[in-house]
């Protein structure tokens, strides 16, 4: 895996000007000549020289451009008018000027006839935050309704030192929970706003260098990894990456992947010059099948050449982030464990031990950790509660006006067209090396979908944790189609970036008309639940503060005093049935609605506009609560019942 | 039957087979082994380590792995088994002895 050289057409990548080659050690070696002559690249014109010069302050330029256009974005970016096409629509031209600059900033650095890594990263950094950042900057605080949940599962441990009970599923796995509780009490701060904020462009930057090592790694050259890495972040539309444990296991996992396929992978053949396959030269005959894989089967694998100590710790490193792993998430220490099966089987890396730490760590929690959980909800680990992930992960989410459509099916097109180039980097990558193995790495994690059941997200996650592979094959297959094609597929491809990096933003951002979060909304919310009495049983459904829909920063405080917002009997969304759910003595103590919910009502339901002041006015007539809070369509009601 | 308190015993087990893997990574990855030959200090850490996982597969099978495993195969709730059958339902009163 460590080796870069080229076997298919006889040429080693030493003289590919497209993508020279980078060593782990450098190499001292006297050079009488420069590198590369920038006039020899293929396309370019004969006898032309392309000045170092201008791309010294190119990139520099274009990326403190974009960010200096990133405030101006935010103060033009007019958030009201929100609509079913989401962040794209509403976005002026200062937000896609920084786009631009950001991918230019990129491209200016790589055409560079010495690209170097600081640049290379620091304008990596700044397409970061022009994309999967961009609502971060513009938006006051962040988005998504779970990361603010899940804030408040730190909120409920950092309160009472313990994972509260009965409260939520996700905290019979709480590593991730008690993590930031902690971090937070580290820093003496009482909430974790601007952690939410910032979570995104900080965990996908994480990730980035984690794809940008594993490229490094599996495709070597000096480009060609900096490509894997933005056509990782440009793929990236899950937005699995707000603040949640499933981003952090990503790190662990792409971690964990970086250590197997880099410093701890085995050559295939054996350097000593033993017939292997494939054949070393085109004249020599092959060999049989039966002899191939007996020469296979009794060819130990190499060993990595590292020092002993480093290859030790390494193997601490990679155990440390299985036994991580364990406790933070649900389903992303089985993707691991499952790719480091496939390499193991294929003995691709040294110390499989770890493989066997990774076993006993998922087993161990889960059969004792995660005793109440397995012996309540078995049906949840092995698939038998819910039948439908692909109809709840797909074709169910396909409703909505137009602009929500439009997004919806792109969400579907763009993970059909990763693929599609992965199996054509698959096939390149194949030609080259004779190794299949990347893309079973990423066919692995499709094996939840039969032996898990994990909700309409399962699919979500699928394409997550093949994407780092995805990427890296797709960028095998540009790279092939670039060779010998010269300057003019690169431009090509640079127009395809720009095109790529604005598609993300418009499929990211699809749904921010009512996932969009206001500060007076948090504000809002801790209202009501400091001014909410508490039951003695906090779980009961009358002691539950409840949104008209699950969105908004509900549950950002108050989960050990109010509950996480359960409904009673067969009662699943106020906003269903607001009459029927609110009028016994189980009804909540008090209900809250927002203006995301107003325009998920509208954009996505097809509800008539004011919908949500409508089921206010009910409520209110129904003489079983009354309004503590109004403006617009945030508002927040209280039994009546209840002191003041 | 599955006993709370014995479960101290697991995480024992479980750092212990730990502890030997590492120590035989260690043996292993420092050593100078020739090609085709176990030392012996490695060979008796890999059977230490496979005693420990052995006991350790023991440990959880009793702190409730045989059940999850049975439940699975046959297809049963391992609630019922821990927490006995839920109570029947209050009998609904006759309209002819109800008051």
């Amino acid at each position: 895996m460590t080796s870069t050289h080229t076997r298919g057409d006889g040429r080693g990548v030493d003289d590919d000007p497209v993508d020279p080659p980078t060593t782990a050690l450098p190499v001292q070696r006297p050079r009488s000549t420069p590198p590369v002559p920038p006039s020899s690249r293929p396309g370019s014109p004969a006898g032309s020289t392309v000045s170092v010069g201008i791309f010294r302050w190119l990139s520099p330029a274009l990326a403190l451009l974009a960010v200096a256009l990133l405030p101006v974005a935010a103060a033009t970016t007019d958030l009201d008018k929100l609509d079913g096409w989401g962040l794209a629509k509403i976005l002026g031209p200062a937000a896609w000027g920084a786009l631009l600059c950001a991918v230019a900033a990129c491209v200016a650095e790589l055409w560079s006839p010495r690209p170097r890594i600081p640049m290379l990263g620091a304008a990596t950094g700044v397409l970061i935050l022009c994309s999967t950042g961009l609502p971060s900057v513009v938006e006051p605080v962040a988005r998504f309704s779970t990361a603010w949940l899940i804030a408040g599962f730190s909120d409920s441990i950092a309160q009472t030192g313990a994972s509260p009970q009965g409260i939520d599923a996700r905290f019979y796995w709480p590593a991730f929970f008690a993590q930031w509780a902690f971090f937070r009490d580290a820093g003496g701060a009482s909430q974790l706003d601007t952690v939410l904020r910032w979570f995104p462009p900080a965990v996908v930057t994480v990730w980035t260098i984690g794809i940008y090592a594993l490229a490094r790694s599996m495709l070597g050259g000096s480009r060609a990894p900096w490509v894997a890495a933005w056509l990782f972040v440009g793929l990236n539309w899950i937005e699995q990456d707000y603040f949640s444990p499933q981003a952090t296991g990503i790190v662990l996992m792409v971690t964990v992947l970086t250590f197997a396929l880099g410093p701890l992978a085995t050559r295939r053949t054996d350097p000593a010059g033993v017939p292997g396959w494939p054949r070393p030269h085109e004249d020599v005959p092959r060999l049989s099948v039966v002899r191939r894989w007996m020469v296979s089967l009794l060819t130990p694998p190499n060993r990595p050449t590292l020092p002993a100590r480093q290859l030790l710790l390494i193997y601490f490193c990679a155990s440390l982030c299985l036994l991580a792993a364990a406790p933070e998430h649900q389903i992303t220490p089985f993707a691991i464990v499952g790719q480091l099966v496939l390499l193991a089987v294929v003995g691709r890396f040294r110390g499989r031990g770890i493989i066997l730490v990774g076993v006993m760590a998922i087993v161990v929690f889960i059969l004792i950790a995660g005793r109440e959980f397995w012996i309540n909800q078995l049906g949840l680990i092995i698939g038998s509660g819910d039948k439908g992930a692909i109809a709840a992960g797909v074709s169910d989410r396909l409703t909505g006006d137009t602009g929500q459509v439009v997004v919806k099916y792109l969400r579907v097109i763009v993970p059909g067209l990763t693929w599609l180039l992965a199996i054509v980097g698959a096939w390149t990558y194949w030609k080259r090396r004779r190794d299949l193995v990347p893309i079973g790495l990423a066919v692995v994690p499709m094996f939840f979908a039969a032996v898990q059941s994990y909700g309409g997200e399962l699919v979500l996650r699928i394409v997550l944790y093949g994407l780092p592979i995805l990427a890296i094959l797709a960028t095998d297959a540009l790279r092939a189609l670039v060779r010998n094609r010269g300057r003019v597929t690169e431009v090509f491809l640079a127009v395809g970036m720009a095109v790529l990096f604005g598609a993300v933003v418009l499929i990211r951002g699809g749904n921010d008309s009512y996932q969009v979060v206001y500060p007076q909304e948090v504000a809002l919310y801790r209202q009501v639940s400091a001014q909410t009495p508490t039951l003695a049983d906090k779980n009961a459904p009358s002691a539950q503060i409840v949104a008209l829909s699950g969105l908004g920063p509900t549950g950002v405080v108050g989960l050990n005093q109010h509950g996480s917002g359960v409904l009673f009997g067969a009662c699943v969304e106020l906003a269903d049935n607001p009459i029927p759910c609110t009028q016994n003595d189980n009804r909540p103590a008090a209900i809250v609605s927002y203006t995301s919910i107003e325009k998920q009502g509208v954009y996505l339901y097809g509800k008539t506009p004011g919908w949500s002041l409508a089921i206010l006015q009910q409520l209110v007539a129904s003489g079983k609560y009354v309004i503590t809070y109004q403006d617009g369509f945030n508002w927040a009601v209280k039994r009546t019942d209840l002191p003041a | 039957m599955i006993n709370p308190a014995n479960d101290v015993w697991v995480w024992a087990t479980a750092a212990l087979f730990l502890a030997l893997v590492a120590a035989r990574a260690w043996v292993v990855e420092t050593g100078r082994a020739r090609l085709g030959r176990t030392s012996r200090q490695v060979k008796t850490l890999t059977g230490a380590s496979a005693v420990a996982l052995v006991g350790l597969i023991a440990l959880l099978g009793l702190q409730g792995g045989a059940l999850m495993v049975t439940s699975i195969v046959n297809g049963t709730d391992p609630s019922k088994v821990v927490y006995g059958p839920a109570p029947a339902a209050p009998k609904a009163p006759s309209p002819t002895t109800g008051g």
